[in-house]
């Protein structure tokens, strides 16, 4: 059998290694992962184990974030020293959790538990799981459409989205125009948040893009992107910080 | 005779009038200042009362912040690994650590200055838990020159502004953490860090800093400092050399 652990403090590691060493030792930990963005990229690049033991304090934030991010395909055993909210949607729904300090005999308990489930009741204890965190889908392509055809254009490959006598246009790396009939604000619901910024009522920028940043007069900022914008982006003083804190994000 | 006599008696009697608007006036005016005077002594009495609610409440919140439920498992989780790891000596220290800081924390409520030697002994206790349970994820770098060590603070200063590091920043294995403690110019004890904030954690002030401050303002009048420049965060505190008389 193979186990992934995620946790953040390397000691709560040591002691589930141990303890699982014990009263495993046909399971084999094949990865320990301390943070959201180093599990989910785990999860998208591996095959997933059977089974996966995950603390909620991650270093990066609360491991639900990975279940936004990305699908998990394995059971899921979660690791808490105390938070009564979470214990609570564990107890109604049936899922299999452990409390700090870990008992070993609730971890023989579990793994015991999730041996005897059959097939179909293996992937409604997974099920159950991704119910109570649903995956959010950003959007990844957007669809334009000009006369009689639709193009879709990546995310990725855009720079900015902004707004011009109530129309709203989108500008790509490659520096083409296109016009869409979203709104920024329907936008701004659909696109991931850890990739675009709100900068103010006219745009949208794309992470990716940002070039630099300008101190204007009044503790302002001016974004510069890597492609041409008609007008200056303005941040305003209080949303200065927001907007550093989006670009040092570990994402 | 009485025609005439009447005017003037109306004067007369206007006069007094007058005289007694004017006195009543003075009066009323007096006591009015009594009055506020009475008011502004009771708000102060009021303020005064309320510092010490919060200063109860700030001490109350700390110590409940200490001993929380997450810290005291975490803590007692990492003992588990190194008692499953037969690290002995190691386990012994950590159990001495550990009853330090809640002795410390426990005697605390009767304390309110302490000198910075004794809030040091508390964080090395501190650090020693924490540098466990983050093993090469989390560092602390800590000058204090000796001529500071008799300085005073607030009891508990250090723990609020670590354990608000620890709660708003990434501590992993890619992004290890050093806090950085030492003196600055203006005999301030500051402690820093670089930013790096947690996905989800907008605001970036917790309510621990916010008590520290209230026993700041209440115990020595003076306010700490926090500094954001979005890739350095650091928190001031001011130190002295001698208890302020009341």
């Amino acid at each position: 059998m193979k186990a992934v652990i995620i946790e953040d403090e390397t000691a709560a590691v040591r002691n589930l290694k141990a303890i699982l060493n014990d009263v495993a030792p046909d399971l084999r930990v094949i990865a320990v992962l301390d943070s959201v963005r180093a599990s989910v990229e785990w999860l998208k690049k591996h095959d997933h184990p059977d089974i996966v033991f995950m603390d909620i304090q991650l270093s990066d934030g609360e491991s639900f974030l990975i279940f936004e991010r990305t699908e998990i395909r394995s059971p899921v055993i979660f690791t808490t020293a105390y938070n009564e909210y979470a214990l609570q949607a564990f107890k109604v729904n049936s899922i299999d959790y452990l409390l700090k300090p870990i008992h070993p005999e609730e971890v023989v308990h579990a793994l015991a538990k999730l041996k005897f489930l059959a097939g179909t009741e293996r992937d409604d204890y997974v099920r159950r799981i991704a119910n109570l965190f649903p995956q959010k889908n950003y959007l990844k392509t957007l669809l334009i459409s000009y006369k009689d055809t639709i193009i879709p254009v990546d995310t990725q490959e855009i720079a900015c989205f902004y707004s011009k006598n109530e129309k709203v246009y989108v500008s790509t790396s490659n520096q083409i125009i296109y016009h869409t009939e979203k709104s920024l604000n329907a936008l701004g619901e659909i696109l991931d948040p850890t990739l675009f910024f709100r900068a103010n009522r006219q745009f949208i920028v794309s992470r990716k893009a940002v070039k630099e940043l300008n101190v204007r007069l009044g503790s302002r900022l001016c974004l510069t992107l890597n492609v041409e914008t008609e007008k200056e982006i303005l941040i305003s003083k209080e949303r200065v910080s927001e907007l550093k804190q989006w670009l040092t994000m570990l994402y | 005779m009485l025609v005439t006599d009447f005017p003037r008696q109306g004067f007369r009697l206007n006069g007094i009038n007058m005289f007694k608007t004017i006195f009543a006036g003075i009066i009323a005016v007096l006591y009015g200042l009594i009055i506020m005077l009475v008011y502004r002594q009771q708000q102060m009495k009021i303020e005064n009362e309320r510092l010490k609610t919060e200063n109860l409440q700030a001490t109350y919140n700390v110590l409940t912040a200490q001993i929380n439920p997450h810290f005291f498992f975490n803590s007692l989780n990492a003992l588990s690994a190194l008692v499953r790891e037969q690290q002995n000596e190691v386990s012994l220290k950590y159990i001495n650590e550990l009853s330090d800081i809640f002795r410390y924390v426990l005697s605390s409520n009767n304390k309110t200055l302490v000198a910075l030697q004794q809030e040091l002994s508390f964080l090395n206790a501190y650090r020693y838990m924490l540098e466990i349970r983050y093993e090469n994820k989390l560092f602390f770098d800590i000058h204090i020159d000796e001529k500071y060590l008799q300085y005073l603070l607030p009891v508990l200063s250090f723990q609020p502004v670590i354990e608000n590091i620890i709660k708003h920043n990434v501590i992993s294995e890619e992004n290890p953490l050093t806090i950085h403690i030492y003196i600055t110019g203006e005999e301030k004890l500051a402690i820093s860090n670089p930013v790096r904030p947690k996905f989800g954690y907008r605001e970036n002030t917790g309510i621990g800093l916010k008590n520290l401050t209230d026993r700041y303002r209440l115990l020595l009048s003076k306010s700490i400092l926090i500094e954001n420049d979005d890739r350095v965060f650091t928190v001031k505190l001011p130190i002295v050399e001698k208890s302020p008389t009341p």
